[in-house]
């Protein structure tokens, strides 16, 4: 499990020992990698030169939140794509298969098969329910000032963890990769995410993403070419040399360390297959389009998109085992079979100066960085409408907002994210912060899941048993994961952990459901008849997309 | 023609109940192939290892390795089966249904 967290993780780099060898990572520190620096400024010029085009186009709130919805099928496929596949599973999946083998493929399965869930249960209705935000939905029937209050809350809980571990990781990356300064690292990311955000709003914020998905995807197949070369295009043989020069041998093949315990194994896929449905960033893509034929696209899209990213990375980390593992001088101290150079997540950039020198190293590197530029682009701009649209929009000025104001509200509130983002930053400057991409999965999935899946399905859900329920589900996830091992003795120094799984989707999402259930069954309010009673008519709208938002046109 | 008429012209459509009834039997019972393969899946790793490290003579990989990427491909194509459905026939039911009710 640990194993698992730290790759799940992924950017879990443990920073106190990656900082000491982080010069011979480079391999030359006083020559630091210009290929890497090239492509980076790159990236980032074109993606600034974007922004300034799309800062034209963001003129109202709409466009500001969700592109005015007019972003094609297939552009938000690849955006979507964009926004799942982060510098984590990049480095975290690729690390997990090269240590412990098969587990990095159950995992991969696990985190992606919500997708086709997603698509058959969510997509369209989210489409047609929602204007911007996930609470558009929740709030549809529901109390508008309660329920908006929840459930912007608890999206701005997951955005800020996953915001935590993303600027964790970019310090660490760009100081091992770039030999800039951890400090000066996170302010140059919080900097670029908030110019992104304030000025290009969701169309400069989508572009970046699409742009990063198709890097990061010519990136993984270029390096997988060059791997399967390297074993004359037989995976077979590829596989046979991983299994020779694993310390576990041929059982790498088979689940190692990952389901150590069976209730830790389901526990753990329910949060992944489940959790991406309650992901605040992700959802509120499917606002960026026309209608719900288009949501549908964009799902097809970027699932293809994803699946075949995770399966590269699968053959990434295969690959590495033979190549990196049999190579002393990627290990501290060149012991094979010891600690890797740069921390445990570093195999596949070892992998990609094997197969292609510098070039590739710096190339990947550089796509690296800016996949955790966008993935925090996108986590501030959800972080930011929750607070814009939820909170001030809808219910501080009870839905009437005046337009300029709400805009104004929502630049700033980028740039207080920003800031917050960088101070979070820095003072988990060296912390192991694995355990917070759990509470973000375990979160979303017992609290903005279970009330957004009642929302649409259940008539009998009242604004009282989605409020408890989904305070029920986010406080037992946020206690769960305290008591675990992960915190309870890593982090915290308990010598035994009261809980004993890391991760509490198995507990706290049952717990969401049923106190959602419980508490709108005993409602008896007035309130809550008028809230069954308007079902009929959102069932309606969700299903035919009748009366729904329509794009904005320019 | 105010918005509750035609929402309930709409609710007491039969075309409306047949699109309905139809894509919901589609989207659940894929819902439950897809959630079905997956806890097979979970349920060997869990409980029967054993049963992923078969090697089929012909194809050479393992069967843990071939129910994996079979898992990813085949809820990709169950997707595109779904999208192609929805796409195509539900979306000219409900085309059809919002002209009948608007006019």
């Amino acid at each position: 499990m640990k194993r698992l967290l730290q790759a799940g993780a992924a950017l879990g780099l443990c920073s106190g020992s990656a900082m000491a060898v982080a010069d011979a990572v480079t391999g030359h520190a006083q020559q630091p990698n210009y290929t890497a620096i090239t492509i980076f400024l790159a990236f980032v010029l074109s993606t600034i030169a974007i922004t300034y085009w799309a800062a034209g186009k963001t003129r109202s709130a709409a466009d500001f939140y969700s592109a005015g919805g007019g972003i094609s099928g297939m552009q938000n496929g690849f955006a979507i794509a964009g926004d799942y596949m982060s510098a984590a599973v990049l480095l975290g999946v690729s690390s997990m298969v090269f240590a412990s083998g098969f587990d990095g493929m159950i995992y991969s399965v696990s985190a992606i098969l919500g997708w086709p869930l997603i698509m058959f249960l969510i997509a369209e209705r989210l489409r047609n329910l929602g204007r911007f935000t996930l609470a558009d939905i929740i709030a549809y029937r529901l109390d508008p000032v309660g329920t908006r209050l929840f459930s912007a809350f608890s999206s701005f809980v997951v955005v800020c963890f996953y915001l935590i571990v993303q600027m964790v990781g970019a310090g660490q990356l760009i100081n091992l990769l770039f030999g800039l300064d951890y400090e000066i690292a996170v302010v140059c990311v919080g900097v670029l995410m908030v110019v992104y955000v304030t000025f290009g709003g969701m169309v400069a914020t989508t572009w970046v993403q699409i742009i990063k998905a198709v890097l990061l995807l010519s990136g993984g197949i270029l390096l997988t070419i060059l791997a399967l070369q390297h074993f004359g295009f037989s995976v077979t043989k590829m596989l046979d040399t991983a299994v020779a020069s694993h310390q576990s041998g041929v059982k790498i093949l088979g689940p190692l360390k990952i389901a150590s315990d069976p209730l830790s194994m389901i526990s753990l896929s329910l949060g992944l297959v489940f959790g991406i449905a309650g992901l605040p960033h992700i959802m509120m893509r499917f606002f960026t389009v026309p209608d719900a034929k288009a949501a549908r696209k964009s799902v097809l899209v970027a699932y293809g998109l994803i699946g075949l990213f995770f399966i590269l990375v699968c053959v990434l980390g295969t690959a590495a085992i033979s190549i990196v593992g049999q190579q002393p001088q990627f290990f501290e101290q060149g012991v094979i079979g010891g600690p890797l150079l740069g921390g445990v997540n570093m195999a596949i950039m070892h992998l990609a100066q094997a197969l292609g020198g510098d070039l590739m190293f710096g190339f990947l590197a550089a796509v690296a960085f800016a996949t955790i530029l966008a993935v925090v682009a996108g986590l501030a701009l959800a972080g930011a409408s929750a607070i814009s649209h939820d909170l001030y929009a809808n219910v501080l000025c009870k839905g009437t907002p005046c337009p300029k104001t709400e805009m104004r509200v929502s630049r700033w509130a980028t740039v207080g994210l920003g800031v917050v983002a960088v101070l979070l930053g820095i003072a988990f400057k060296g912390q192991n912060v694995a355990f917070l991409v759990a509470l973000a999965f375990g979160i979303a999935a017992s609290s903005n899941f279970p009330i957004l899946l009642l929302a649409m399905y259940w008539k009998g859900l009242t604004s009282r048993g989605a409020i408890s329920g989904g305070l029920i589900g986010l406080i037992s996830a946020l206690v769960l994961v305290l008591l675990s091992p992960g915190v309870w003795v890593k982090v915290l120094g308990q010598p035994q952990a009261l809980f004993p799984y890391d991760y509490p989707a198995l507990f706290s999402m049952p717990l969401a459901f049923v106190t959602a259930w419980a508490v709108s069954c005993l409602d008896r309010s007035n309130r809550s008849v008028v809230e069954r009673a308007a079902f009929e008519p959102q069932c309606i709208r969700a299903q035919t997309g009748w009366g729904a938002d329509k794009a904005v046109q320019h | 023609m105010t918005s509750s008429d035609a929402l309930n012209m709409l609710r007491k459509h039969p075309g409306y109940q047949t699109l309905v009834q139809r894509r919901n039997r589609l989207a659940f019972s894929l819902t439950f192939i897809v959630l079905g393969c997956y806890s097979l899946f979970v349920s060997a790793v869990s409980w029967r290892p054993d049963l992923l490290l078969i090697e089929p003579p012909v194809f050479g990989l393992t069967t843990g390795i071939w129910s994996a990427l079979l898992l990813i491909v085949g809820s990709w194509l169950l997707t595109a089966l779904y999208v192609v459905r929805a796409n195509g026939a539900f979306d000219s039911m409900t085309h059809a249904l919002l002209t009948e009710v608007n006019v």
